[in-house]
Protein backbone atom coordinates (compact mmCIF):
# COMPACT_ATOMS: atom_id res chain seq x y z
CA UNK A 1 0.00 0.00 0.00
CA UNK A 2 2.59 2.66 1.10
CA UNK A 3 4.78 1.48 -2.16
CA UNK A 4 1.91 2.37 -4.06
CA UNK A 5 1.33 5.55 -2.50
CA UNK A 6 4.70 6.55 -2.84
CA UNK A 7 5.18 5.75 -6.69
CA UNK A 8 1.69 8.05 -7.44
CA UNK A 9 3.12 10.64 -5.38
CA UNK A 10 6.67 10.12 -5.80
CA UNK A 11 7.32 11.67 -2.24
CA UNK A 12 8.16 10.28 1.10
CA UNK A 13 6.04 12.27 3.25
CA UNK A 14 3.27 12.70 0.69
CA UNK A 15 2.93 8.47 0.55
CA UNK A 16 2.79 8.99 4.35
CA UNK A 17 0.12 11.62 4.41
CA UNK A 18 -2.05 9.38 1.53
CA UNK A 19 -1.58 6.47 3.78
CA UNK A 20 -2.43 8.00 7.08
CA UNK A 21 -5.48 9.68 5.30
CA UNK A 22 -6.68 6.80 3.31
CA UNK A 23 -6.91 3.94 6.16
CA UNK A 24 -9.19 7.13 8.44
CA UNK A 25 -11.46 6.27 5.35
CA UNK A 26 -10.96 3.06 5.99
CA UNK A 27 -12.24 2.57 9.34
CA UNK A 28 -15.06 5.79 9.39
CA UNK A 29 -16.55 3.98 6.09
CA UNK A 30 -15.80 0.14 6.64
CA UNK A 31 -19.61 -0.13 7.17
CA UNK A 32 -20.10 1.20 3.66
CA UNK A 33 -17.86 -1.58 1.93
CA UNK A 34 -19.96 -3.43 0.27
CA UNK A 35 -17.82 -7.13 -0.56
CA UNK A 36 -17.83 -6.15 -4.59
CA UNK A 37 -14.23 -6.98 -4.13
CA UNK A 38 -11.63 -8.26 -1.78
CA UNK A 39 -11.58 -5.78 1.42
CA UNK A 40 -7.83 -5.58 0.41
CA UNK A 41 -8.58 -4.16 -3.10
CA UNK A 42 -11.26 -2.09 -1.39
CA UNK A 43 -8.28 -0.28 0.52
CA UNK A 44 -5.87 -0.45 -1.96
CA UNK A 45 -8.06 1.94 -4.18
CA UNK A 46 -8.69 4.33 -1.47
CA UNK A 47 -5.29 4.35 -0.83
CA UNK A 48 -4.91 4.93 -4.77
CA UNK A 49 -7.33 7.69 -4.45
CA UNK A 50 -6.17 9.63 -1.14
CA UNK A 51 -2.33 9.62 -3.48
CA UNK A 52 -4.07 10.89 -6.75
CA UNK A 53 -5.24 13.87 -4.18
CA UNK A 54 -2.29 14.21 -2.70
CA UNK A 55 -0.85 14.75 -6.63
CA UNK A 56 -3.88 17.10 -7.53
CA UNK A 57 -3.26 19.34 -4.33
CA UNK A 58 0.48 19.83 -5.53
CA UNK A 59 -0.29 20.47 -9.38
CA UNK A 60 -2.62 18.32 -12.09
CA UNK A 61 -0.45 17.82 -14.53
CA UNK A 62 -2.72 15.66 -16.45
CA UNK A 63 -3.72 18.15 -19.19
CA UNK A 64 -0.08 19.13 -19.24
CA UNK A 65 1.25 16.71 -21.23
CA UNK A 66 -1.71 16.18 -23.68
CA UNK A 67 0.13 13.75 -26.00
CA UNK A 68 -2.39 11.83 -28.13
CA UNK A 69 -2.20 8.23 -28.48
CA UNK A 70 -0.44 7.19 -31.94
CA UNK A 71 1.05 3.36 -33.06
CA UNK A 72 4.22 4.24 -32.76
CA UNK A 73 6.41 1.00 -32.02
CA UNK A 74 7.60 0.97 -28.66
CA UNK A 75 10.05 -1.26 -28.30
CA UNK A 76 11.73 -2.31 -24.64
CA UNK A 77 15.08 -3.72 -25.31
CA UNK A 78 16.57 -7.23 -26.14
CA UNK A 79 18.40 -7.02 -22.78
CA UNK A 80 16.87 -7.07 -19.59
CA UNK A 81 15.89 -4.06 -17.80
CA UNK A 82 17.30 -2.91 -14.35
CA UNK A 83 14.54 -2.45 -11.73
CA UNK A 84 16.35 0.72 -10.07
CA UNK A 85 16.71 2.28 -13.11
CA UNK A 86 13.33 1.85 -13.97
CA UNK A 87 12.58 3.63 -10.53
CA UNK A 88 13.99 6.18 -10.92
CA UNK A 89 13.07 6.80 -14.35
CA UNK A 90 9.25 6.08 -13.42
CA UNK A 91 9.71 9.32 -10.48
CA UNK A 92 11.10 11.29 -13.59
CA UNK A 93 7.95 11.25 -15.08
CA UNK A 94 5.08 14.14 -15.26
CA UNK A 95 2.78 13.47 -11.99
CA UNK A 96 -0.07 12.49 -13.78
CA UNK A 97 1.51 10.11 -16.28
CA UNK A 98 3.18 8.79 -13.47
CA UNK A 99 0.11 8.14 -12.10
CA UNK A 100 -1.45 6.62 -14.98
CA UNK A 101 1.47 4.08 -15.82
CA UNK A 102 1.70 3.03 -11.77
CA UNK A 103 -2.08 2.09 -11.93
CA UNK A 104 -1.98 0.16 -15.57
CA UNK A 105 1.16 -1.27 -15.33
CA UNK A 106 2.15 -1.75 -11.82
CA UNK A 107 -1.15 -2.01 -10.43
CA UNK A 108 -2.57 -3.54 -12.98
CA UNK A 109 -5.86 -1.34 -12.92
CA UNK A 110 -7.76 -1.83 -16.58
CA UNK A 111 -8.22 1.80 -17.99
CA UNK A 112 -11.90 2.02 -16.84
CA UNK A 113 -11.24 1.92 -13.75
CA UNK A 114 -8.06 4.53 -14.12
CA UNK A 115 -10.73 6.89 -15.65
CA UNK A 116 -13.03 6.67 -12.78
CA UNK A 117 -10.36 7.25 -10.17
CA UNK A 118 -8.82 10.06 -11.97
CA UNK A 119 -12.02 11.52 -13.37
CA UNK A 120 -10.31 11.11 -16.48
CA UNK A 121 -11.70 9.82 -19.68
CA UNK A 122 -10.51 6.38 -21.05
CA UNK A 123 -8.87 7.69 -23.85
CA UNK A 124 -7.00 10.25 -21.79
CA UNK A 125 -5.75 7.29 -19.99
CA UNK A 126 -4.53 5.50 -22.66
CA UNK A 127 -2.77 8.69 -24.12
CA UNK A 128 -1.01 9.17 -21.05
CA UNK A 129 0.42 5.59 -20.30
CA UNK A 130 1.33 5.75 -23.70
CA UNK A 131 3.39 9.37 -23.12
CA UNK A 132 4.21 7.63 -19.82
CA UNK A 133 5.98 4.29 -21.91
CA UNK A 134 7.18 6.71 -24.49
CA UNK A 135 9.34 8.96 -21.79
CA UNK A 136 10.26 5.91 -19.78
CA UNK A 137 12.10 4.55 -23.14
CA UNK A 138 13.69 7.27 -23.62
CA UNK A 139 15.16 7.96 -20.16
CA UNK A 140 15.91 4.24 -20.08
CA UNK A 141 17.76 4.23 -23.72
CA UNK A 142 21.00 4.45 -22.30
CA UNK A 143 21.06 1.13 -20.82
CA UNK A 144 18.95 -0.30 -23.37
CA UNK A 145 20.42 -2.99 -26.03
CA UNK A 146 18.79 -3.24 -29.37
CA UNK B 1 2.48 -2.34 -30.30
CA UNK B 2 5.38 -3.32 -27.91
CA UNK B 3 8.41 -5.20 -28.68
CA UNK B 4 10.25 -7.05 -25.92
CA UNK B 5 7.61 -6.45 -23.58
CA UNK B 6 8.62 -9.04 -21.33
CA UNK B 7 12.11 -7.13 -19.71
CA UNK B 8 9.09 -4.36 -18.93
CA UNK B 9 7.70 -6.81 -17.30
CA UNK B 10 10.19 -8.11 -15.85
CA UNK B 11 11.22 -5.36 -14.73
CA UNK B 12 7.91 -4.07 -12.94
CA UNK B 13 8.03 -7.07 -10.89
CA UNK B 14 11.75 -6.32 -9.35
CA UNK B 15 10.54 -2.85 -8.55
CA UNK B 16 11.34 -2.14 -4.94
CA UNK B 17 8.77 -2.17 -2.02
CA UNK B 18 8.97 0.72 0.66
CA UNK B 19 8.09 0.71 4.16
CA UNK B 20 6.17 3.50 5.82
CA UNK B 21 8.03 5.67 8.24
CA UNK B 22 8.24 4.45 11.98
CA UNK B 23 5.71 5.43 13.76
CA UNK B 24 2.75 6.01 11.10
CA UNK B 25 0.86 3.18 11.89
CA UNK B 26 0.65 4.76 15.70
CA UNK B 27 -0.44 8.12 14.01
CA UNK B 28 -3.10 6.29 12.52
CA UNK B 29 -3.98 4.69 16.11
CA UNK B 30 -4.09 7.52 17.25
CA UNK B 31 -6.01 9.96 15.15
CA UNK B 32 -8.99 7.33 15.35
CA UNK B 33 -11.15 6.62 18.35
CA UNK B 34 -12.23 3.34 17.83
CA UNK B 35 -14.92 3.22 20.01
CA UNK B 36 -16.29 5.93 18.36
CA UNK B 37 -15.60 4.33 14.63
CA UNK B 38 -16.88 1.07 15.40
CA UNK B 39 -20.10 1.86 16.96
CA UNK B 40 -21.93 2.17 13.78
CA UNK B 41 -20.57 -0.44 11.83
CA UNK B 42 -21.00 -2.33 14.55
CA UNK B 43 -24.43 -1.59 14.95
CA UNK B 44 -24.99 -2.59 10.79
CA UNK B 45 -23.73 -5.48 11.28
CA UNK B 46 -25.65 -8.15 9.27
CA UNK B 47 -27.62 -10.72 11.37
CA UNK B 48 -28.02 -14.17 9.80
CA UNK B 49 -30.32 -16.62 10.50
CA UNK B 50 -28.98 -20.65 10.25
CA UNK B 51 -30.06 -22.86 7.87
CA UNK B 52 -33.67 -24.14 7.99
CA UNK B 53 -32.35 -28.03 8.46
CA UNK B 54 -29.57 -26.92 11.36
CA UNK B 55 -32.93 -27.66 13.95
CA UNK B 56 -34.22 -31.19 12.69
CA UNK B 57 -30.64 -32.10 12.92
CA UNK B 58 -30.13 -30.99 16.10
CA UNK B 59 -33.09 -32.60 17.09
CA UNK B 60 -31.53 -35.63 15.37
CA UNK B 61 -28.56 -35.49 17.46
CA UNK B 62 -29.79 -35.03 20.41
CA UNK B 63 -31.71 -38.23 20.64
CA UNK B 64 -28.47 -40.05 19.66
CA UNK B 65 -26.75 -38.87 22.25
CA UNK B 66 -27.66 -40.51 25.63
CA UNK B 67 -25.96 -37.70 28.15
CA UNK B 68 -28.75 -35.54 26.81
CA UNK B 69 -31.28 -37.86 27.10
CA UNK B 70 -34.51 -36.31 29.94
CA UNK B 71 -34.18 -37.70 32.88
CA UNK B 72 -36.22 -39.65 34.47
CA UNK B 73 -38.14 -39.11 37.94
CA UNK B 74 -38.17 -35.70 39.01
CA UNK B 75 -34.99 -32.95 38.47
CA UNK B 76 -33.13 -32.40 41.22
CA UNK B 77 -33.95 -28.06 40.96
CA UNK B 78 -38.24 -29.02 41.78
CA UNK B 79 -37.05 -31.78 44.86
CA UNK B 80 -37.02 -28.92 47.29
CA UNK B 81 -40.57 -28.08 46.31
CA UNK B 82 -42.16 -30.97 46.24
CA UNK B 83 -40.31 -31.73 49.59
CA UNK B 84 -42.02 -28.42 51.02
CA UNK B 85 -45.55 -29.40 49.22
CA UNK B 86 -45.36 -33.00 51.48
CA UNK B 87 -44.42 -30.90 54.12
CA UNK B 88 -47.00 -28.64 53.87
CA UNK B 89 -49.42 -31.22 53.50
CA UNK B 90 -48.19 -33.34 56.34
CA UNK B 91 -49.21 -30.54 59.03
CA UNK B 92 -52.41 -29.64 57.12
CA UNK B 93 -53.57 -32.99 57.29
CA UNK B 94 -51.78 -33.74 60.77
CA UNK B 95 -52.02 -30.02 62.30
CA UNK B 96 -55.56 -28.69 60.62
CA UNK B 97 -56.26 -25.02 60.79
CA UNK B 98 -59.10 -23.34 61.35
CA UNK B 99 -59.18 -20.30 59.55
CA UNK B 100 -60.20 -17.34 61.54
CA UNK B 101 -63.17 -15.60 61.13
CA UNK B 102 -62.28 -13.14 58.35
CA UNK B 103 -62.97 -9.42 59.54
CA UNK B 104 -65.62 -7.24 58.49
CA UNK B 105 -63.59 -4.81 56.36
CA UNK B 106 -61.90 -7.79 54.49
CA UNK B 107 -64.35 -8.74 51.35
CA UNK B 108 -64.82 -12.68 50.65
CA UNK B 109 -61.73 -13.59 48.12
CA UNK B 110 -62.42 -13.64 45.05
CA UNK B 111 -59.79 -17.04 44.76
CA UNK B 112 -62.01 -18.83 47.01
CA UNK B 113 -64.57 -19.11 44.83
CA UNK B 114 -64.27 -21.82 41.57
CA UNK B 115 -65.91 -20.82 38.19
CA UNK B 116 -69.53 -22.22 37.80
CA UNK B 117 -70.03 -25.24 36.73
CA UNK B 118 -72.73 -26.36 34.24
CA UNK B 119 -74.71 -29.30 34.90
CA UNK B 120 -76.63 -30.74 32.28
CA UNK B 121 -79.15 -33.44 31.27
CA UNK B 122 -79.81 -33.75 35.12
CA UNK B 123 -83.04 -36.34 36.30
CA UNK B 124 -85.94 -34.62 35.76
CA UNK B 125 -87.21 -34.16 39.49
CA UNK B 126 -87.02 -31.69 42.02
CA UNK B 127 -83.92 -31.09 44.02
CA UNK B 128 -82.29 -28.88 45.90
CA UNK B 129 -78.53 -27.59 45.20
CA UNK B 130 -76.41 -26.12 47.89
CA UNK B 131 -74.42 -23.20 46.71
CA UNK B 132 -71.82 -21.62 48.78
CA UNK B 133 -73.11 -23.77 52.18
CA UNK B 134 -75.42 -20.89 52.78
CA UNK B 135 -78.11 -20.57 49.64
CA UNK B 136 -80.39 -23.05 48.33
CA UNK B 137 -82.23 -22.92 45.09
CA UNK B 138 -85.35 -25.06 43.98
CA UNK B 139 -84.68 -26.79 40.53
CA UNK B 140 -88.47 -27.10 39.25
CA UNK B 141 -88.10 -30.20 36.72
CA UNK B 142 -88.30 -29.37 33.17
CA UNK B 143 -88.59 -30.89 29.65
CA UNK B 144 -85.49 -29.52 27.73
CA UNK B 145 -82.17 -29.77 28.93
CA UNK B 146 -81.18 -27.17 32.04
CA UNK B 147 -78.36 -25.19 32.80
CA UNK B 148 -77.55 -24.54 36.58
CA UNK B 149 -74.68 -24.18 38.94
CA UNK B 150 -73.29 -23.97 41.58
CA UNK B 151 -70.29 -22.90 43.44
CA UNK B 152 -67.33 -24.63 45.10
CA UNK B 153 -65.87 -23.61 48.38
CA UNK B 154 -61.96 -23.73 48.41
CA UNK B 155 -60.50 -24.98 51.59
CA UNK B 156 -59.08 -21.93 53.52
CA UNK B 157 -56.04 -24.72 54.66
CA UNK B 158 -55.32 -25.83 51.28
CA UNK B 159 -55.26 -21.83 50.45
CA UNK B 160 -53.04 -22.02 53.40
CA UNK B 161 -51.09 -25.08 52.43
CA UNK B 162 -49.85 -23.47 49.16
CA UNK B 163 -48.99 -19.94 50.25
CA UNK B 164 -46.75 -21.86 52.48
CA UNK B 165 -45.23 -23.57 49.98
CA UNK B 166 -44.33 -19.97 48.54
CA UNK B 167 -42.88 -18.99 51.80
CA UNK B 168 -40.55 -21.63 52.61
CA UNK B 169 -39.17 -19.79 55.77
CA UNK B 170 -42.37 -18.98 57.08
CA UNK B 171 -43.24 -22.71 57.07
CA UNK B 172 -40.14 -22.99 59.16
CA UNK B 173 -40.68 -20.54 61.79
CA UNK B 174 -44.34 -22.07 62.14
CA UNK B 175 -42.74 -25.81 62.07
CA UNK B 176 -40.33 -24.58 64.68
CA UNK B 177 -42.46 -22.85 66.98
CA UNK B 178 -44.44 -25.78 67.07
CA UNK B 179 -41.89 -27.38 68.95
CA UNK B 180 -42.29 -24.83 71.69
CA UNK B 181 -39.17 -22.73 70.73
CA UNK B 182 -38.83 -20.31 73.68
CA UNK B 183 -38.14 -17.39 71.22
CA UNK B 184 -41.68 -17.81 69.88
CA UNK B 185 -43.68 -16.96 73.15
CA UNK B 186 -41.38 -13.59 73.43
CA UNK B 187 -43.93 -10.26 72.52
CA UNK B 188 -41.78 -9.24 70.09
CA UNK B 189 -41.82 -12.49 68.09
CA UNK B 190 -45.53 -12.61 68.26
CA UNK B 191 -46.20 -9.12 67.75
CA UNK B 192 -43.59 -9.99 64.07
CA UNK B 193 -45.65 -12.96 63.35
CA UNK B 194 -48.78 -10.99 63.71
CA UNK B 195 -47.51 -8.42 61.48
CA UNK B 196 -46.82 -11.20 59.10
CA UNK B 197 -49.98 -12.22 58.89
CA UNK B 198 -51.44 -9.50 58.48
CA UNK B 199 -49.32 -8.24 55.19
CA UNK B 200 -49.79 -11.81 54.07
CA UNK B 201 -53.51 -11.80 54.47
CA UNK B 202 -53.15 -7.77 52.86
CA UNK B 203 -51.40 -9.17 49.83
CA UNK B 204 -53.79 -12.06 49.29
CA UNK B 205 -56.26 -9.87 48.88
CA UNK B 206 -54.27 -7.42 46.89
CA UNK B 207 -53.37 -10.03 44.42
CA UNK B 208 -57.26 -11.08 44.23
CA UNK B 209 -58.14 -7.70 43.48
CA UNK B 210 -55.77 -7.81 40.74
CA UNK B 211 -56.79 -10.13 39.28
CA UNK B 212 -55.14 -12.33 36.49
CA UNK B 213 -53.79 -9.40 34.28
CA UNK B 214 -52.50 -7.34 37.30
CA UNK B 215 -52.77 -4.39 34.74
CA UNK B 216 -53.55 -1.61 37.49
CA UNK B 217 -49.86 -0.02 37.81
CA UNK B 218 -50.99 1.42 41.21
CA UNK B 219 -52.28 -1.96 42.83
CA UNK B 220 -48.74 -3.30 41.54
CA UNK B 221 -47.01 -1.15 43.23
CA UNK B 222 -48.57 -1.67 46.54
CA UNK B 223 -48.37 -5.51 46.00
CA UNK B 224 -44.69 -5.22 45.69
CA UNK B 225 -44.15 -3.00 48.86
CA UNK B 226 -46.09 -5.20 50.74
CA UNK B 227 -44.04 -8.35 49.46
CA UNK B 228 -41.49 -6.54 50.69
CA UNK B 229 -42.07 -5.23 54.28
CA UNK B 230 -43.37 -9.20 54.29
CA UNK B 231 -39.70 -10.15 53.24
CA UNK B 232 -38.27 -7.58 55.80
CA UNK B 233 -40.99 -9.19 58.93
CA UNK B 234 -39.76 -12.67 58.07
CA UNK B 235 -36.28 -11.85 57.81
CA UNK B 236 -36.15 -10.30 61.02
CA UNK B 237 -38.41 -13.28 62.73
CA UNK B 238 -35.82 -16.12 61.04
CA UNK B 239 -32.99 -13.75 62.48
CA UNK B 240 -34.26 -13.88 66.20
CA UNK B 241 -34.99 -17.67 65.60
Amino acid sequence: MYTTAYRITGDVDWAGEALQDAFMQVFKHIGSFEQRSTLGAWIKTIVVRAALQKVDRRKSSMTSWPEEYSDTMLDWGSSPIDAMQLEQAIQRLPEGARAVFVLAEVEGYAHKEIAEMLDISEGTSKSQLFAAKKRLRELLSPQMMY
Amino acid sequence: MEQNRENLQQAIRQLPEYQPPAGLWDAIAGELDFDQTLEKPLQELPVYTPPADIWDSLAARIEQAPELAPEKGIRPAYKWLVGLMLLALGVWVFFPVVPPAAPASIPTAPAQVAEPIALNNQPQQTRTIQTNNTQKKAVKPTSQPRTAHRTEVVDDALIMACRRAEDPDYDLVETLCKEALPVCEEPQFKQLKAEFDDLTQAHTELKNALGQYADDPDLVSQLIDIEHARDQVLQQLMAMM
